[in-house]
């Protein structure tokens, strides 16, 4: 086992990432941007190490400073958790390079998938289904014709890509050249590629995603999957397992399609093969492997008691994975809401500023992950992720009710949050039913507004409010009763 | 009397102690408050015999107030009878930032005749896109902010003179 790691990433998933060392004895280095200096997982880790400014391309984006700070602190091994570096192969063969171990899959297996017209194909040979689509010679004029063979509507996105950047369905001919454009544009930004491959689109389609773990032995098995429909232009907002959809025949094939398709590209670690399921036909699709830890992982830890993060430390420090296919199950239903700091009355507009209090919710069966603290500030130079809610109960509806108790309890103030978006999905009739496909919140819920103006107890406690001290810093809970308290007087 | 804003609409209130409770009221209507105990991030506040938590914030002139997972924000507002815009608002034609971010594209230049909700400028922040379009018809009068630049909230990117007055805009 190594004896310290470096964590090349920022906010819940380092913190998360900290966890997972300190359980297994392991010292993290944390590394920082100027924006993160008092952040959480900078207080959590062993050291930490500043590598530049805020933007990301400046710190956290830094290959090579980052490994230098792991030589410098003597880390043995990088984990770059998701987003920034995770699935960069260039990056992963410096590490190893600098004669370090990249906490992820080899940088070959990452290159073939993240390729993602060369993944096409080679899934394809593997023998896993994958949509009708066009992945030939990236001129607009050639994806306009392969566009209407395949017939619209279409779904034009980034070659490179990934997480719906540069992304764009395409209903009729007539928006084509716009949207290519602007695919272009977004791919160029994100990727700094802009080439371009168009696939059949599938209206109603489900996201279905398989995690697979594999280690360094040749043992590959999956760990089951996770529906991830409810999403909004390709951001995920609710993810769960067991899918609604899944019956035990369908899970079986997808299950050995995932194996199939990390085992073609000589898979080791964590990774995650997203399908899309046609809800009429039950086909599925390979869509794209995502090739380090998800955001959503917490709810498959959930369901089969495996630590992920944990064992993806392990199979990098050479350890066998020990348990068989048949030796894992799902017990019970997880659900994961992601609250994120943005206002979902105004399009859904990023909000940023100082958390003057979050206060996340507990019980049995109650997780978060979170990054922030009260005091702690949401700002615009990453993504507006603020926690991640899970819970695990005994069946769906059992974890449906566990979710509404967990978000009731959460308060957030200082930037707008969805969490009364979250609510009003959880108690929409087409997400009890399952029903609701990856285009359910931008058909269903795009004009979507709180239930209702503040009630007599909110204005109450507005009126009530001026009686408070000023909580402009929070102040830690008192411990006993206030002698000084306003509500002693008169 | 305070007088606060949500959703534009204003709510003027007056806190009236009586007993272990108070009498709150909001523009007019009644509210009976039994009886309320300070909590360390918030209150507890008893209505028709039931207790509920509730968590109250302030920043300067905000406040946020949540129950149940579902979280208001207020601003303070000059109280009834000082109608008018103070500032911040979006007054005519002047288009100003949502968020900090920074301008990846400036897609009109001054003395553009622009349409209402045509984009003017793409700002990212927050790894998202985010549109800047004209409030009105109109021409534009001044760009001030370039591809790259970084802006604050509320900083004004583009002035936009309303109206088209009498030549028309393109053919």
């Amino acid at each position: 086992m190594f004896h310290k790691i470096l964590i090349a990433n920022r906010g819940e998933i380092a913190v998360r990432l900290i966890h997972a060392c300190h359980e297994l004895g392991v010292q993290a280095v944390a590394v920082y941007s100027e924006a993160d200096a008092d952040a959480r997982f900078v207080r959590m880790a062993d050291e930490a190490v500043l590598i530049g400014p805020p933007a990301a391309t400046e710190s956290y984006l830094k290959a090579d400073a980052i490994i230098q700070a792991a030589l410098e602190t003597g880390a043995e091994a990088i984990h770059p958790g998701y987003g920034f570096l995770a699935e960069n192969a260039a990056f992963a063969r410096a590490v190893q390079d600098a004669g370090l171990t990249f906490i992820g899959p080899p940088p070959e297996a990452i290159a073939a998938m993240g390729d993602k017209a060369a993944a096409r194909r080679r899934m394809e040979a593997a023998g896993v289904p994958i949509t009708p689509g066009y992945q030939g010679e990236d001129d607009d004029r050639a994806l306009a014709d392969a566009a209407r063979r395949i017939g619209f509507p279409v779904l034009v996105k980034a070659a490179a890509g990934g997480g719906g950047k540069g992304m764009r369905v395409v209903w009729e001919e007539a928006d084509l050249d716009e949207s290519l454009a602007a695919a272009r544009r977004e791919a160029r930004h994100a990727f700094g590629d802009d080439r371009l491959i168009v696939e059949k689109f599938v209206p109603r389609a489900h996201h279905v995603e398989f995690q697979i773990l594999a280690d360094g032995h040749g043992h590959t098995v999956h760990l089951f999957e996770r529906e991830c429909s409810v999403q909004r232009r390709y951001q995920k907002i609710i993810e769960e397992t067991p899918s609604p959809l899944l019956d035990p025949d369908l899970r079986a094939r997808m299950g050995q399609a995932a194996v199939a398709a990390a085992r073609a590209v000589g898979y080791v670690n964590a990774g995650t093969v997203e399908f899309i399921v046609d809800p009429d036909t039950r086909a599925f699709y390979f869509l794209e492997m995502n090739t380090r830890l998800q955001v959503e992982h917490p709810i498959t830890e959930m369901v089969t008691g495996l630590d992920l993060a944990q064992w993806q430390i392990r199979i990098a420090a050479g350890e066998p994975f020990p348990y068989r296919q048949e030796d894992l199950q799902q017990q019970g239903h997880a659900l994961e809401c992601r609250v994120y700091a943005e206002d979902p009355a105004s399009g859904f507009l990023p909000s940023t500023g100082e958390l003057l209090l979050a206060r996340f919710p507990q019980g049995p069966g109650i997780r978060v992950d979170a990054g922030v603290e009260s005091g702690d500030a949401i700002t615009h130079h990453y993504d507006p992720l603020i926690a991640k809610i899970i819970v695990h109960a005994e069946d769906r509806d059992a974890a449906i009710r566990r979710m509404t108790y967990a978000l009731r309890q959460t308060a957030l103030h200082g930037v707008i949050t969805n969490t009364a978006f979250l609510l009003d999905v959880l108690a929409h009739p087409d997400f009890r039913a399952g029903r609701a496909d990856t285009k359910w919140v931008d058909r269903e819920l795009a004009d979507w507004r709180p239930e209702a103006g503040p009630e007599d107890l909110i204005l109450a406690a507005l009126a009530l409010s001026d009686l408070l001290p000023a909580t402009a810093q929070p102040v830690a809970a008192p411990a006993g009763p206030d002698p000084y308290s306003p509500w002693k007087r008169g | 009397m305070p007088a606060y804003q949500h959703n534009a609409r204003t709510y003027n209130l007056t806190l009236i102690p009586v007993g272990e409770g108070y009498r709150v009221e909001v523009d007019g209507r009644i509210i009976v408050v039994e009886a309320v105990e300070p909590r360390p991030e918030g209150l507890r506040i008893r209505l028709d015999g039931r207790w509920h938590t509730v968590y109250v914030g302030r920043a300067g002139k905000t406040r946020w107030v949540t129950h149940a997972g579902r979280a208001f924000r207020f601003e303070q507002a000059a109280p009834r009878g000082r109608r008018g815009r103070s500032g911040g608002g979006g007054g005519d034609g002047q288009v100003r930032s949502p968020m900090p971010g920074q301008v990846r594209a400036v897609h009109a230049a001054s003395g553009d005749a622009v349409s209402q909700g045509q984009t003017l400028m793409l700002l990212e922040a927050m790894k998202m896109e985010i549109r800047i379009q004209a409030p009105c018809e109109g021409i534009v009068e001044a760009i001030h902010a370039d591809e790259g630049a970084v802006v604050e909230k509320d900083q004004v990117l583009v002035l936009v003179r309303c109206g088209m007055e009498d030549e028309k805009a393109g053919e």
